[in-house]
């Protein structure tokens, strides 16, 4: 116990003095805290000055048009879009040069009612200057129909403002509002893992590279080794998450007066839910840290474990993509499969718990499929911890390995 | 304190690698563990150290069964290995703390150690900034922080300048005069003979040589003379009594004709007003005994 402590401190104390450690924590706190703050000053900013700036983006904008209708004038286009000037071409040719030449920010051919041909120099994904024309033309149009049935617009406008107003009783569990929270969850699970693992692998495999194995497997067993290893690597990574975590929960708190409240569907997670992400998700965070771990064992040196740690990326993305699209269809099926395989079970059975109810037994059974299989795994790689940074020299496969654990 | 290796076998995939090794080391007997590269020193020494299981045979120390983790054991592997990028005094302190030593006890000996082998100012510095000899000196002080029972040196001078080889002998005499077993594998023979009273050679997992190394040398001697003159070797080979001469660098290496004492040729010698400058036993040195023993016609 007291090796294992060792291992543990010292290979923690390496994690969290780690400069990348340090600057990835750094970067994504403060990304985390600008993701909190500046949206929330902006609405804030956007809901006290609605008055003034309602006249949008289109301030000082300038359009050049040609209305082959013959329904639309430049006071109109100018009354509906405030703030615009617009400016009539003789031709199509005309339009073209004035959108090129930058005099105006684009250009409208107007057929028809139904069909105009929208001129921009570079389109913009955030461009809504086309969506508008439309919404435009449609009411034009939607006038003169109304005109034409001598229909009244007020009465048409009271009919539009009719909605039948529902309000939702959830019995059970509101898998909808929680599924924001726990993909977030199952997200940052997913990248820790990634992350993590390939961090111990690639501290076991400088082990052997460097040579300092062969003092540590001497000093003290392989187990206290490997599981301290995996272990501090485990507590890096909650030290990391949790920092994290208390800082985004933090950050929302203090800003609450902004937001009002409109992210408290992912910052109010139920305590139950919190409890089995953090038991679940720390099994398979060990369980897959285990896996890096033989990874890292049976690597020559670190500038191989990008090649050797694919094929169990492979299979976690698998794994995490899996979890996502159950979660996604809402198929009991899936979520039910993906809550009892222990590689995906640490991110299936909370994300089952967040969608539906899930009888207790079910959870504890859960939980022992996925502590028995860490534990095996972590005896498992220990052993292979202990031989394969032994093996210097040849290329280990995992069958050559299985059969020098034999010879051991 | 006695540890004994008694007919030792290991195989690896169906392939026996040691044969049955047997030897023995007592407190205050260094025993040089010498054989060529893979002749299965360091599987025998990985064995004892158990990180590899034997197929068959014990280990005893004073007639009980061995159990490393029993014991204070120092190892300086021959395949060098610290952590490049931690401190010296962080990672002597870990392999102290690691084989059972409080945080304190660990600094105060590493500083000790790093005193001791004067490299002390390097203490909180990174282990990659250091010489390889430094670093050496470092592999050193880890193998010797716990002051341990039982110490095992594969290849401890490489990468030594003469200067530093001298810090390294008197800390391995020194383990030697406090009655620790010591295991010494080298091929240098110069500082095998140096230090060891003992030897065992292992060819392709046997045990070729095993015993006191001056027995060894005196056996291997046969009888054979050494004589240094300022006279033809010629006339030497004519005198009687005299089967064979080798000329070496300085003297004469003489076998002399079975039952002829080496007392009558020195009689004869004298008798002939042969200039004697040297006259005595031939005692051939370890690295012909090795080369003999483990060579490629051995």
């Amino acid at each position: 116990m007291k090796s294992f402590l060792t291992v543990l401190e010292y290979e923690l104390r390496a994690f969290l003095k780690n400069k990348v450690y340090l600057i990835s924590t750094i970067i994504i706190g403060l990304i985390i805290v600008a993701c909190l703050t500046v949206p929330a000053f902006l609405l804030n900013g956007s809901q006290t000055s609605g008055e003034e700036t309602s006249s949008g983006p289109y301030d000082e904008s300038t359009y050049v048009y040609i209305d082959k209708t013959g329904s639309l004038d430049t006071a109109m286009l100018e009354s509906a879009l405030p703030g615009s000037s617009w400016i009539e071409a003789k031709d199509e040719a005309e339009l073209r040069t004035t959108v090129e030449q930058g005099t105006a920010s684009a250009g409208l051919l107007v057929e028809d009612l139904e069909h105009y041909t929208y001129y921009v120099f570079n389109s913009s994904l955030f461009d809504s200057t086309e969506a508008t024309f439309t919404s435009l033309l449609q009411s034009l149009h939607e006038m003169q129909w109304l005109e034409a049935h001598q229909i009244d617009p007020t009465d048409y406008a009271d009919l539009n403002a009719f909605s039948v107003q529902a309000t939702q009783v959830v019995l059970g569990k509101d898998g909808a509002s929680n599924y924001v929270y726990t993909y977030i969850l199952i997200f940052a699970l997913y990248m820790v893992v990634l992350l993590y693992g390939q961090n111990i692998a690639v501290s076991i495999a400088s082990e052997k590279s460097n040579r300092a194995i062969e003092i540590l497997v001497t000093s003290a067993s392989h187990y206290a080794l490997i599981f301290g290893k995996v272990i501090a690597g485990a507590l890096a990574g909650i030290i990391q998450f949790a920092i994290l975590l208390a800082l985004a929960g933090g950050t929302y708190a203090l800003m609450d007066g902004y937001w009002n409240g409109a992210l408290d569907f992912i910052f109010h997670i139920p305590a139950n839910i919190l409890g089995s992400f953090a038991i679940f998700g720390i099994l398979g965070y060990l369980l897959y840290a285990f896996i890096f771990g033989m990874i890292g064992a049976m690597a020559q040196k670190s500038e191989d474990i990008n090649a050797s740690s694919t094929p169990i990326s492979i299979i976690y993305i698998v794994s995490f993509v899996f979890v996502y699209m159950a979660m996604g269809s809402g198929d009991e099926v899936m979520l039910s499969i993906a809550s009892y395989v222990p590689f995906t079970s640490f991110m299936g059975m909370f994300s089952r718990m967040a969608m539906v109810d899930v009888p207790l037994i079910e959870v504890l059974l859960s939980l022992v499929i996925l502590i028995a299989t860490t534990v095996g795994v972590g005896i498992l790689a220990s052993k292979i911890y202990r031989m394969g940074t032994l093996m210097y020299g040849n290329k280990i496969t995992f069958k050559s390995m299985l059969k020098a654990l034999k010879d051991q | 304190m006695r540890l004994e290796v008694k007919d030792l076998h290991k195989s690896y995939s169906g392939n026996e690698v040691l044969h049955g090794i047997s030897f023995q080391v007592e407190s205050g007997r260094a025993l040089g563990l010498l054989g060529r590269n893979g002749a299965g020193k360091t599987t025998t020494i990985r064995i004892i150290m158990n990180v590899f299981n034997k197929d068959s045979g014990s280990i005893e120390i004073d007639g009980k069964p061995f159990h490393v983790n029993e014991y204070k054991i120092g190892y300086l592997p021959e395949e060098r290995g610290l952590y490049p990028k931690r401190t010296v005094m962080e990672q002597l302190v870990f392999f102290g703390c690691l084989r059972g030593m409080s945080k304190a006890q660990a600094r105060s000996s590493a500083k000790y150690y790093l005193e001791r082998l004067e490299i002390a100012e390097y203490a909180n510095r990174k282990l990659e900034t250091l010489s390889k000899g430094n670093q050496q000196k470092i592999q050193l002080a880890q193998t010797l922080i716990t002051d341990p029972d039982l110490v095992i040196f594969d290849e401890p001078f490489s990468g030594l300048d003469p200067v530093n080889a001298k810090l390294l002998k008197d800390l391995v005499q020194e383990c030697i005069e406090k009655g620790k077993l010591v295991i010494f594998s080298s091929h240098q023979m110069n500082y095998v003979e140096e230090f060891c009273e003992d030897v065992v050679i292992i060819h392709h997992g046997n045990i070729v040589l095993n015993g006191d190394l001056q027995a060894i040398k005196q056996d291997f001697g046969r009888g054979r003379l050494v004589l240094s003159t300022t006279v033809d070797d010629k006339i030497i080979a004519q005198l009687p009594g005299v089967k064979q001469i080798v000329p070496g660098k300085h003297e004469l290496i003489i076998e002399l004709e079975q039952g002829y004492e080496a007392q009558a040729f020195l009689e004869t010698l004298v008798k002939q007003r042969i200039p004697v400058l040297r006259f005595g036993m031939y005692e051939p040195s370890l690295t012909e005994i090795f080369v003999e023993k483990a060579g490629d016609h051995a």
